[in-house]
């Protein structure tokens, strides 16, 4: 029984790691499409604005159709050129210079082809991208959190422990651990009252409840924090009663190079 | 019910329970004990400032920075760094303690973090120090010291968790403390490197001769680190992108970097970097939210006028106040981590020295961070000397020992920051426009600068200029406060 129980604490920390790590890069690429987007391509975009500003004219529409791309691909050739050159560098390959120019055209083209795409496809941007991040910000903060009682991650005052005599230790431990896990899973019922009353809100109308512009219940939005708050309090109150493992406090420091 | 609070705060730290459950806890009782939220369901109040979050734009770069961050630290960026430094500073008496500092300082600016920069850059320059000669306890206490700066340099976690703090009480732009730190940063990094250049004196055969070949090697592959602070800054105070934007394009980049250019990371150990991250994310989280509970309570039973109409009573010169807050940091920063102080305590003093001193916020917020800076090194909670303790594998008494020199060169830097406002204040003004000089409100008022009559004659900034540009640009931009 206790193994079983270890090995189902593990699968949730893995699936909770790669739900993590994928969301991290999904957030990034959204919200830095949707800065390019406002910096290079929106009408008025940052930079035909700037560009007309130094210009004196208030007519954008010719740097939109001109300026704009050909900023881009300028922008791209240059950094895919070094990019190439230091990458080649690195795995002690050499290049020639006209396949150099040839890969760094192509990058030029391609990203000509993909802001065109992105502009036909997404002409307002990514307007939702704010709220997508944030709302990412909320699962990977209260996701981590749990994460962080598996891996024996959370702050704590170290000189707490060291009050104790070393035999007392193990039963200090696991008071502790009883303790804060009655602590999180009255923030999980906490939690799980906010959700109902957001889901309560929900059912009541068809626009009633939703995250703005991405049109996402709140209610599914915030389960994370009841959800968190659970496993936690799980964690906490199976390793206070030894059915589950912590891992022992992570190696902060690597090893110092001679 | 005040013994009963305390003593219960005091039992959770003494039985070793983590920070955010203390946090939490004291919250709770004071909540229940205190005010008139008796019901279990007003409880309710800190799982909303936890769905709050999902509004607060300013918060999306702390996780992102701090991924960044975590992706650079495993792509090598400071083993480049520090070979670049030392080929461009290595020549100077005391050149491989110079490019140490530097190393951190720039390190800081890409990790954004402290204790991160000790470990990247310690672990490689002190073996280096001491087997070109430099003494062992000067070594540990330079990097040590060095690589705390990473709180006052940009972009800093640090000072996003103080404008995220002060944010309910007084406003402060994130970017507006990043340029501020520059200056402040730059100014204790030049003392260190004074420093090291006195030391190296004394020590013969320790320098790098100069050789612009190395130099141009070492440039065109750690260039491209250099670039991740500059893409950054630029684009904050270009007014291109948001700081929380400018994450973004930080995490993109140092991908691009570290799987591409450096060819360093594969997707699996990206994925574990930012499995990191999350973690270091959920280790603040619960901390920051329940602390915003507590500011909570704090605010309904009118802590802060109660202090505030406390310190009319005491009747002290803003330089007395500034002093007894930078002793109360001091302290504080020792006794407890700088994000919890940061949390309960700057929300409650900046806008005292704001109304009551005419203290300028920025200048307050960059006095606050350099103290939480010199928390990390004053022991028993400092953090950095038990990292370097670790690393360096020598006893914590040493390492205290041995920052102490550094130690005093920063709380020298400190009193210059507290009462020469100009240090924190100079690329707010070059910015904006403004006259050069602050000066320090030793009435109690801001005084006018000597020179605000005189007509200024400066370029408008990159910002400036883009500000007007963009007025109207930006204003369907979705307010995720809405």
């Amino acid at each position: 029984m206790l193994i079983f129980l270890r090995k189902i604490d593990k699968k949730i920390h893995q699936l909770e790691r790669a739900l993590v790590g994928y969301l991290f890069i999904t957030m990034s690429v959204v919200v830095f499409v949707d800065v390019l987007h406002r910096v290079f391509s929106r009408q008025p975009g940052r930079l035909s604005v700037f560009f007309a500003y130094l210009n004196g004219s208030a007519d954008r529409e010719k740097f939109e159709m001109f300026l704009s791309p050909l900023i881009i691909s300028l922008t791209t050739f240059v950094i895919a050129y070094f990019a190439i050159k230091t990458h080649s560098k690195n795995k002690k390959i050499s290049i020639q210079k006209s396949k150099l120019l040839l890969k760094a055209l192509v990058a030029a083209a391609v990203s000509i082809v993909a802001t065109q795409a992105f502009i036909h496809f997404y002409p307002q941007g990514i307007i939702w991208a704010p709220y997508f991040g944030l709302i990412s910000l909320l699962w990977i903060g209260f996701i981590g959190a749990s994460m962080a009682v598996h891996t024996n991650q959370h702050l704590l005052l170290e000189m707490g422990e060291k009050l104790w005599p070393q035999k007392f230790l193990p039963i200090v431990r696991t008071i502790a651990h009883l303790i804060v896990g009655a602590f999180v899973l009255t923030i999980a019922y906490l939690g799980t009252m906010s959700v109902v009353d957001h889901y309560n809100d929900w059912q009541s109308g068809p626009q009633a409840g939703l995250i703005p512009s991405i049109d996402w219940p709140k209610w599914m939005v915030y389960l994370v924090i009841p959800y968190a708050f659970l496993m936690m309090g799980l964690r906490f109150f199976g390793i206070g009663l030894k059915i589950l493992e912590q891992a022992p406090s992570p190696e902060l420091v690597p090893e110092i190079k001679s | 019910m005040i013994t009963l609070t305390v003593l219960s705060v005091l039992l959770l730290a003494a039985i070793g329970a983590p920070l955010f459950a203390i946090m939490g806890v004291a919250t709770l009782m004071c909540l229940a004990l205190f005010t008139d939220l008796t019901n279990f369901s007003d409880m309710t109040l800190l799982i909303q400032h936890m769905e709050n979050l999902a509004t607060k734009q300013e918060f999306l770069a702390i996780p992102l920075f701090i991924a960044s961050g975590a992706i650079m630290t495993a792509g090598g960026i400071a083993r480049r760094l520090v070979d670049l430094m030392q080929s461009l500073l290595g020549w100077m008496p005391g050149g491989l303690a110079v490019s140490a500092v530097a190393a951190c300082m720039f390190f800081a600016a890409i990790s954004g973090s402290s204790p991160v920069t000790l470990i990247a850059v310690g672990s490689m320059m002190v073996p280096a120090l001491i087997k070109n000669k430099y003494p062992e306890n000067f070594s540990i206490g330079l990097v040590t010291t060095a690589g705390s700066l990473g709180c006052l340099v940009p972009p800093s976690i640090s000072m996003l968790i103080y404008a995220i703090s002060v944010s309910g009480a007084s406003t402060v732009d994130p970017s507006d403390l990043f340029l501020a730190g520059l200056i402040p940063a730059c100014f204790i990094a030049g003392l260190l490197a004074i420093y090291s250049i006195w030391v190296g004196f004394g020590i013969k055969d320790s320098r790098i001769p100069f050789s612009i070949k190395d130099v141009k090697e070492k440039a065109a592959d750690g260039i491209w680190a250099l670039f991740l602070p500059v893409i950054v800054l630029g684009g904050i105070y270009g007014g291109w992108y948001t700081p929380s934007q400018a994450g973004a394009v930080a995490v993109v980049y140092s991908l691009f970097l570290t799987m591409y250019v450096y060819d360093e990371l594969k997707l699996p150990t990206v994925l574990t970097s930012l499995r990191d991250a999350a973690v270091l994310m959920g280790a603040l989280l619960p901390i920051i939210v329940l602390a915003f509970g507590l500011n909570d309570f704090l605010a309904l039973v009118n802590v802060q006028d109660k202090l505030m109409e406390g310190i009319k009573e005491l009747n002290p010169s803003p330089a007395q106040f500034m002093l007894l807050v930078n002793v109360i940091l001091i302290v504080l920063g020792a006794l407890m981590d700088s994000i919890s102080a940061t949390l309960i305590f700057a929300p409650m003093l900046a806008p005292i020295a704001q109304e009551l001193f005419g203290i300028d916020p920025i200048h307050f917020g960059i006095v606050f961070v350099v103290n939480m800076e010199i928390g990390y090194l004053m022991p028993p909670v400092a953090t950095n000397l038990f990292i370097a303790s670790a690393v360096f594998k020598k006893p914590f008494g040493q390492v205290t020992k041995s920052v102490l020199p550094t130690l005093g060169l920063t709380c020298f830097a400190l009193i210059l920051i507290i009462f020469m406002p100009t240090i924190s204040l100079l690329a707010l003004n070059v910015r904006d426009g403004k006259p050069l000089m602050s000066y320090f409100p030793w009435s109690g008022r801001p005084e006018t600068s000597l020179s605000s009559e005189e007509p200024t004659n400066k370029v408008p900034s990159l910002k400036s200029l883009t500000g007007k540009m963009l007025e109207g640009v930006d204003e369907e931009e979705p307010k995720a406060e809405e």
